[in-house]
């Protein structure tokens, strides 16, 4: 890091910290504090719930994705516009005319308690773990490539994001409008430069060229198979109830469209996103599959790991990693002469030699992966905690090695904006939830809103602090950005499942729809445990098999407590 | 907003502490604001949008692989 980069990185951070700081006086009561008043408009609406959803993780993992797995994971967020659509026809209108702080109040008022305290349980349990995630996961990289102390680095993100949110949601939505347009800026500076770091005789169609045939550019894919995490169906599917139940039932982002104004105002933020984010994760895969495109002409090193190499070279398998990066090295050198003898064919309009020739810089490409593979279970003999998953540091390799002055910084800056506008949504949904579902209904129910907006900020300092403790535990998550989405999918089915049966099934109570949840549960432990299926799959199997138990223990239950279970119509 | 609120429970009123929940419409909801926007348009719109993207990463897979 260059002086100018400590500047930029640390004048961008300041300035962010300050402003939501600023945005955060004065609020002193409840409502102020925990949805702005509910007076949000909805381009603030939009970029606070893009923001959530893209955390740091999102632009360090995914353009390492696109780099090792193409451009297929792109297929993921397919749902998200179905989602988007749906949702403001049902939930929005439903939260709206409640106004409810939380999405689990809602359940209290349509079965009981115990269901809101079911999913209000779950979701403090998995929002709890996936914030410390958000937070460890920039640190961990920043910290493993820039030799920074990750103990330092994954607490002074914890602190800088605690000061943002304990000035409530106000606070939090308007720098989420400030960091995701840094980030976004970051990305767009980020695939200028890939390009025009690439070699002067190559073209952005050869570089295209180049990621096609590599197979890098495999946006989309039909072909049907549960097995395959990522392909057409699974996202429209999968995908489609991953994200009814993240943005429908997840109070990280249920709270930022209940600060809209009206119904008007959060739909068309919702509608927004629904427009925006796939077209967004698309570019940002097509930075990853850019940078891939560079290494094909500029030698990449073995392993992305740069500490994790240094420590591997000081052991007694130093010869056998020298002796793999020599023939990583070999492959290379191979690999690139037959990237320009394809593009040589295909500017000469010979397909069929182009095709040939694609073949075997593919087979050079497995060979190239397989010496990655073995110089990554050396690294693993070497240093069993050391982080093998190199996925995650293509990216910021990149960057760190290749962009110039002033703009490393900004790209840091960028990542960690990214990392605080998502932290800093949990913080703020896992407040809320604790205040309005645990403290305001069982500890204290006659608390003034003075004292709950006093709770809240001491809530988030020790959310915050969970966080960081939930970092310093964290290791060996492989690929960051799966790891977060698995286990976001281990429960999100079924809490979409108790929202179903909310919304739609309205002869179904309490008891019911508690047991359905358990049972919702138990198939998606036994699918993840004993089977193969992709997780976008387990959304579909928590959320039907909870609505379908539900629904027939409900049928099951003695005609008294048919008759006392909550049936409340839906306006 | 709504200082008055006694509960951490659904529900409008300040002293709602039963667990049930108002469903009634509000007045704001069930009036059409002046610039009320069309939604099923931007609800096909959004739909339509996706239908086009998928078209395009489709054709993008194909014309490069």
């Amino acid at each position: 890091m260059r002086p100018i980069d400590w500047i930029v990185l640390i004048g961008t951070l300041a300035t962010i910290v300050s402003y939501g700081v600023w945005k955060g006086r004065h609020k002193k009561n409840l409502d102020g504090y925990l949805l702005a008043g509910r007076q949000l408009q909805w381009p603030t609406i939009a970029l606070s719930i893009m923001a959530t959803q893209a955390s740091a993780i999102t632009f360090l993992s995914t353009p390492g994705q696109a780099y090792a797995d193409g451009m297929r994971f792109v297929q993921f967020y397919l749902g998200l516009p179905i989602a988007m659509v749906l949702l403001a026809i049902v939930a929005v209108p439903i939260y709206h005319h409640m106004k409810v702080y939380t999405a689990y109040e809602y359940l209290e008022g349509r079965f009981g308690p115990k269901t809101r305290v079911v999913t209000a349980s779950l979701f403090l349990a998995q929002r709890g773990v996936s914030t410390g995630l958000t937070v460890y996961a920039p640190a961990v990289i920043v910290s493993l490539l820039l030799g920074w102390n990750i103990h330092i680095t994954n607490i002074g993100i914890g602190l800088l994001v605690i000061a943002i949110t304990v000035g409530g949601t106000k606070a939090v939505s308007r720098t989420h409008v400030h960091q995701l347009l840094i980030a976004l800026g970051g990305m767009v500076v980020a695939l200028t430069i890939a390009i025009h770091a690439l070699p002067s005789d190559i073209s952005l169609t050869d570089a295209l060229h180049v990621a096609g045939r590599m197979g890098r550019l495999n946006a989309i894919d039909f072909s049907f198979d549960l097995k395959t995490p990522y392909n057409f169906w699974s996202g429209i599917i999968g995908g489609t109830l991953l994200m009814l139940s993240y943005f429908g039932c997840d109070q990280s982002q249920v709270q930022r469209y209940l600060t809209g104004e009206t119904v008007q105002q959060s739909r068309l933020g919702l509608l927004i996103n629904g427009m925006i984010k796939v077209p967004m994760q698309f570019f940002i895969l097509f930075v990853g599959a850019m940078v891939f495109v560079f290494f094909q002409f500029t030698a990449p090193p073995l392993f992305f790991n740069s500490a994790a190499r240094n420590k591997v070279v000081k052991t007694h398998y130093a010869s056998q990693y020298a002796a793999l990066e020599q023939t990583h090295t070999e492959t290379f050198t191979a690999k690139r002469t037959g990237m320009r003898e394809m593009l040589a064919a295909i500017h000469a309009g010979d397909s069929a030699h182009a095709d040939d020739v694609a073949v075997r810089v593919r087979a050079l490409q497995s060979r190239d992966a397989a010496t990655h593979k073995a110089a990554a279970d050396l690294i693993a003999r070497a240093d069993p905690i050391a982080d093998t998953n190199d996925t995650n540091y293509v990216f910021l390799n990149f960057v760190i090695g290749y962009f110039p002055a002033g703009v490393v910084g900004l790209l840091l800056a960028a990542i960690f904006c990214a990392a605080m506008s998502a932290t800093a949504s949990g913080l703020n949904a896992l407040t809320s939830t604790s205040v309005v579902d645990v403290y305001r209904r069982f500890v204290s129910c006659d608390a003034s809103d003075r004292d709950c907006v006093r709770m809240s900020k001491m809530l988030t300092i020790f959310w915050g602090l969970v966080s960081i403790g939930v970092g310093e535990f964290a290791s060996h998550v492989g690929s960051l950005i799966e790891a977060v989405n698995r286990f976001g999918s281990f429960f999100y089915g079924t809490i979409l499942g108790v929202f179903v049966l909310a919304f739609f099934f309205r002869k179904v109570g309490d008891i019911a729809a508690v047991s359905g949840a358990v049972v919702g549960q138990i198939a998606v432990a036994l699918c993840a445990i004993f089977t193969n299926t992709a997780y976008l799959w387990w959304n579909v199997v928590g959320c039907v098999v909870g609505v379908l138990a539900a629904v027939v223990i409900q049928t099951m239950m003695p005609a008294k407590d048919k008759e006392t279970a909550v049936i409340l119509s839906l306006p | 907003m709504s200082d008055s609120r006694g509960s951490g429970v659904g529900g409008r009123g300040s002293d709602n502490k039963s667990g049930s929940i108002d469903f009634s419409p509000t007045p704001d909801s069930r009036q059409a604001t002046p610039a009320e926007p069309n939604w099923p348009l931007l609800y096909s719109a959004v739909l339509a949008e996706l239908v086009i993207l998928i078209i395009l990463f489709y054709t993008f897979t194909k014309a490069f692989a």
